[in-house]
């Protein structure tokens, strides 16, 4: 039998990392296995042309947590954001809209379009941002569990009961309507123009397989208000050195604990023996023992795949199957010989180095959805694309740009089969480059390298099943106390000694590092390790 | 000086009699005010060709709650229950056509000879709406809990709620939490595998709502209706009306019809005096209660110095998107569907994809190539609403928006006659040569009829953030911030369609306050 570890973290992403570091620093014996070359999972950086570094999947940061960046020490380990100072809107007729970190200057820019909007606006931002510390009473704790009635989780229920109260009746009200409503009939409580709806609308889609008139949606936009980097509010940033700094950053500070992390290391299954998890087999067939095992893979691929359906009694069977991740986006990263200017505001300055948005109007945002839900990725799609060049030069050699561009709607599921995506890649590409090419003329000319991920790459490279950038869709009955599946949403599994520290778990997507450290916490806590 | 009233009712719908019958009951002085010459709104049975009449422009009575019948024996006044939900005919553009009886064994029985898998999902289906049917009517049949402030009161009220929720069992309750959010696409999907079946079922969840059945918390809408369908009113809505008009007027409520009210009036502290008529006559009472929507109550009948900003904002962003289009045909024979005669109710809808696709233009403000249609047979049962031998085919037609495009003009009404004609062609080849007339009222003029805003049927979306504290947290407990004015119409809990709850429920509201 080979050397014996208090816990093996199947999926090097960042939770996994996270989850790694929190766990060795108190003194457990921690393994990391990656299937891939580079940690980071879908926060990854990765040099695909000769001198240029590329955020693969995920590009910006936002909602990280600062207290995991204290208790890890990140800083000391390289994690560095540089803050994204503003969004900005090309629009088809030569017009554009740039909102800025400062209010002022938003609001001057928003009143070209519309008065009242313009003084609604900082309104509108205190609102959310109040409502957005309700959230962090949220997303930094473990799921209350509704049906138990262990004093801790009464406990835990009340606490939420009092970040409920304390917001009164207004905002309680605005809380219901924030889940349930869509985004956009959401935004209509506030504002008129469309040319700022539009692109606020989008945060509320981003990774969902909905619409900005689909309800439920307008959850998400909170995140952009919960984004936190070093204790303000609502910034988001990049990450130096790409996103995988990040992962790296975590990756070290794992490492000074003590933490073991080998790449290339793919885990075919967790061995269970009499309903017990006790280690992992390699695809190579080695066989790694541990005390307890923990997956930062997708909810999917831990139990369908580590696990198997044989060790699945036929209740989280269901649960597991009717989890819903439906990937709909996908990524075309380019290298670009000089720097994208835009014909509606030229130049290279500071609008543009933050995040860029292509979403034109309400129909345009809304059609591309409609095109999605049967199975055809948009030919008009929404486009959210930066340039981590300007405020990092170091990604790609002087006077040469990086253009990372999130591009939704790509369902996984196309008419044709998932399986057929391949056949599709390129002209996906080229339809985002198109798209793209009406804001910024001259760009296919620039272009030195291009890289096309699909949600079927994503999938296939990532192991994101289903391409799902969050692990899982970030719909209610998929979060807090149901995510991934209900009676196991406290990072245990149905599985004994196997857990779970990825986004499929609560509070879910994006780089947050929470599921990481909340599951780390939790098996501190309870001395399940 | 004129007559003077403890309480004067506007708008002699089911829920306004319902309010009038229930205050009466308690020796309330009541008048009902009429703008029609007919009382019954949504619900009164209309003669639109001559010799040629509907059951209502609503055609579901189910949902009308069996206490009110026995509280006020509405049994003598000439209502009969059919006991039994009706069978539905659920229709595939293949021809085929489910016959969905109320009893889950035939029911299930039928859908086997279609899919026996379909069969097993159903029972499984039927089975859970049996499990939830408490908690969801306790929630339907009583005040909704009391939001406006968080006080014991209010968190004893939340704490009775989840008690009732909590006493379906885990199991249950764990699955109604999961399922309650989800789209009806996706619940449906996990229980049957036939399209047409699966979408024939979905309907009414999409009914009053501003969405397709992809679209999340569809199933919660299903869920609703589902608990709360129970038997037909013999007759339909009209003889609802019928009964409710006679208990009321034996009760004691006064009722003008032709008598469109134009103000309410309110002193100088801004409590309710009386109601304005539009010919001018002043008729005084201690309360009002408006049947009408939350707009038509607010912006029409109240002047706009009157109301406050935040009730202003709360009014104005009270969603009410009309989808719904009425078509009535009137043709010289017996109509069969797919084949299946003798069917009174009958439902298209083909395939999830085939109804988003229907509802995606309404996004656009225009009306589905292809609407997915809600049909009536009035005659069926009532043969007497149409010549001997003839019959009435009434159709709710969905989507057809309230903001089209075009304005409803009328090349625009023909337009849409055009394609309902065309699409019940296929479920019952020549319909269109038996026609001797019709009518097509369009969410304008359901609008201008009925005073629906916008020409919704149901007086305001059936949206999570517009149920529980419908239509607002202002009003959402039949109060309104104007003293003495209360709501008891469709934009009240528990909602939309034929139910008698708001007035019943607004009426109890007010004997404590009136």
């Amino acid at each position: 039998m080979s050397k014996k570890y208090d816990a093996i973290i199947i999926g090097g992403g960042h939770n996994g990392l996270i989850c790694a570091a929190y766990l060795a620093k108190a003194g457990r014996k921690v393994l990391v296995l990656e299937k891939r070359h580079v940690l980071g999972g879908a926060a990854v950086s990765e040099e695909l042309y000769p001198g240029f570094t590329f955020s693969v999947a995920s590009y910006v940061v936002s909602l990280f947590r600062p207290h995991i960046i204290r208790e890890l020490e990140l800083a000391k380990h390289g994690y560095e954001v540089i803050p994204m100072d503003c969004s900005f809107l090309p629009l088809p007729n030569g017009d554009s809209l740039a909102r800025w970190a400062d209010p002022q200057r938003s609001r001057r820019e928003v009143a070209r379009f519309s008065k009242k909007d313009s003084e609604v606006y900082p309104e509108f931002s205190r609102v959310m941002t109040h409502m957005g510390k309700l959230a962090k009473a949220v997303i930094d704790h473990p799921a209350p569990n509704i049906s138990s009635i262990h004093p801790k989780e009464i406990a835990n229920l009340l606490r939420l009961g009092k970040a409920f109260k304390d917001l009164g009746p207004d905002l309680l009200h605005l809380n219901i309507k924030l889940v349930t409503m869509s985004a956009l009939d959401f935004l209509d409580l506030w504002f008129e123009s469309e040319v700022l709806k539009a692109p606020m609308s989008v945060s509320g889609i981003i990774g969902t397989f909905q619409g900005v008139r689909s309800p439920g949606t307008a959850y998400v936009l909170l995140h952009h208000y919960m984004g936190q980097l070093d204790g303000v509010f609502r910034s988001w940033g990049f990450s130096k050195g790409g996103t995988g700094g990040v992962s790296m950053a975590c990756a070290r500070s794992a490492m000074s604990f003590g933490a073991e992390i080998r790449t290339e290391a793919p885990v075919k299954q967790v061995v269970i023996k009499n309903g017990v998890a006790t280690g992992v087999v390699l695809e190579n067939g080695d066989e790694l023992y541990a005390k307890t095992v923990i997956s930062n893979l997708d909810p999917n691929r831990t139990y369908l795949k580590m696990v198997g359906e044989d060790h699945l009694e036929p209740d989280v069977l269901k649960d597991i199957r009717r989890f819903k991740l439906r990937g709909s986006s996908g990524k075309v990263n380019l290298a670009l010989d000089s720097v994208p200017e835009f014909s509606c505001r030229p130049g290279d300055g500071d609008h543009i180095r933050g995040d860029i948005a292509i979403a034109p109007g309400i129909d345009y945002l809304e059609k591309a959805y409609d095109q999605a839900k049967y199975g055809e990725f948009s030919t008009r799609p929404y486009i959210n694309a930066v340039i981590p060049t300007l405020t990092d030069p170091s990604l790609a050699p002087p006077g040469k740009h990086i253009l990372s561009c999130f591009v939704q709607y790509a369902p996984y599921h196309i008419k044709e089969g998932a399986e057929n995506w391949p056949k599709y890649r390129e002209a996906f590409g080229d339809t985002v480059v198109d798209t793209l090419a009406e804001y910024i003329p001259g760009l296919k000319e620039k272009i030195l390298f291009r890289q096309v991920l699909t949600p079927w790459d994503i999938e296939q490279t990532m192991g994101l099943t289903e391409g799902n950038i969050f692990q899982g869709e970030l719909s209610l009955e998929q979060l807090l106390f149901q995510r991934p599946v209900a009676n196991y949403s406290g990072y245990k599994t149905s599985i004994h000694k196997l857990w779970m520290c990825g986004s499929g778990t609560h509070p879910g997507g994006g780089i947050m590092g929470a599921s990481g450290e909340l599951c780390a916490k939790s098996m501190l806590t309870s001395r399940a390790i | 000086m004129s007559k003077s009233y403890d309480i004067i009712v506007i708008g002699g719908g089911h829920n306004g009699l319902t309010a009038a019958l229930t205050l009466a009951a308690k020796n309330k002085k009541v008048l009902v005010l009429e703008k029609r010459p007919v009382l019954g709104g949504i619900a009164a049975g209309e003669e639109f060709h001559p010799g040629y009449s509907t059951a209502g422009l609503l055609h579901d009575t189910g949902n009308f709650r069996k206490k009110l019948i026995q509280e006020f024996n509405l049994q003598k006044f000439g209502l009969k229950i059919n006991p039994e939900r009706p069978t539905v005919g659920i229709l595939s553009k293949e021809g085929q056509c489910l016959q969905l009886s109320t009893d889950t064994e035939s029911a299930a029985r039928a859908i086997s000879t279609f899919s026996e898998r379909d069969a097993a999902g159903y029972k499984e289906y039927q089975a859970f709406i049996l499990a939830i049917r408490p908690f969801l009517q306790n929630l339907l049949d009583e005040l909704p809990p009391d939001l406006s402030a968080l006080g014991t009161k209010q968190l004893w009220g939340l704490f009775k709620k989840g008690i009732t929720l909590r006493r379906l069992g885990k199991k249950t309750m764990m699955e109604l939490l999961k399922v309650a959010p989800m789209s009806v696409a996706d619940f449906l999907n996990e229980k049957f595998e036939t399209q047409f079946i699966k979408a024939g079922i979905a309907a009414p969840a999409l009914y009053g709502s501003f969405t397709g059945p992809w679209s999340s918390y569809t199933t919660l809408n299903l869920l609703m209706w589902e608990c709360m369908a129970t038997g037909q009113v013999v007759g339909g809505p009209q003889a609802l009306i019928n009964a409710l008009e006679q208990a009321a007027k034996t009760a004691g409520v006064e009722i003008r019809t032709n008598a469109p009210a134009d103000k309410i009036m309110l002193d100088a502290n801004r409590t309710v005096t009386g109601v304005k008529l539009q010919g001018g006559e002043v008729l005084n009472a201690r309360c009002v209660a408006s049947s009408c929507t939350p707009h038509v109550t607010f912006y029409d009948l109240l002047q706009p110095s009157q109301i406050s900003h935040s009730l202003e904002h709360s009014v104005k962003h009270y969603r009410a998107r009309g989808t719904t289009a009425k078509v009535n045909l009137a043709v010289n024979k017996p109509i069969a569907f797919n084949g299946t005669e003798d069917l009174e109710f009958a439902r298209t809808g083909n395939s999830f994809d085939e109804m988003e696709r229907a509802f995606d233009p309404a996004k656009y403000r225009a009306f589905s190539p292809e609407p997915v249609l809600d049909i009536h047979v009035p005659t069926v049962s009532n043969p007497q609403l149409a010549p001997s031998g003839h019959a009435v085919v009434s159709v709710l037609v969905h989507y057809a928006p309230y903001d089209l495009k075009e304005g409803w003009k009328a090349d625009a009404k023909k337009k849409l006659l055009d394609r309902v004609l065309k699409t019940l062609e296929g479920y019952s080849p020549g319909i269109t040569t038996a026609l001797v007339g019709s009518e097509v009222l369009s969410p304008a003029d359901l609008e201008e009829r009925y005073s629906l805003t916008n020409g919704h049927i149901y007086h305001g979306e059936h949206a999570v953030d517009q149920l529980l504290t419908r239509p607002f947290p202002l009003c959402a407990q039949y109060t309104t911030p104007v003293p003495g004015l209360y709501l008891c119409g469709n934009g009240s809990h528990p909602g939309g369609g034929i139910t008698g709850m708001p007035g019943y429920l607004g009426a109890q509201t007010m004997l404590k306050n009136c």
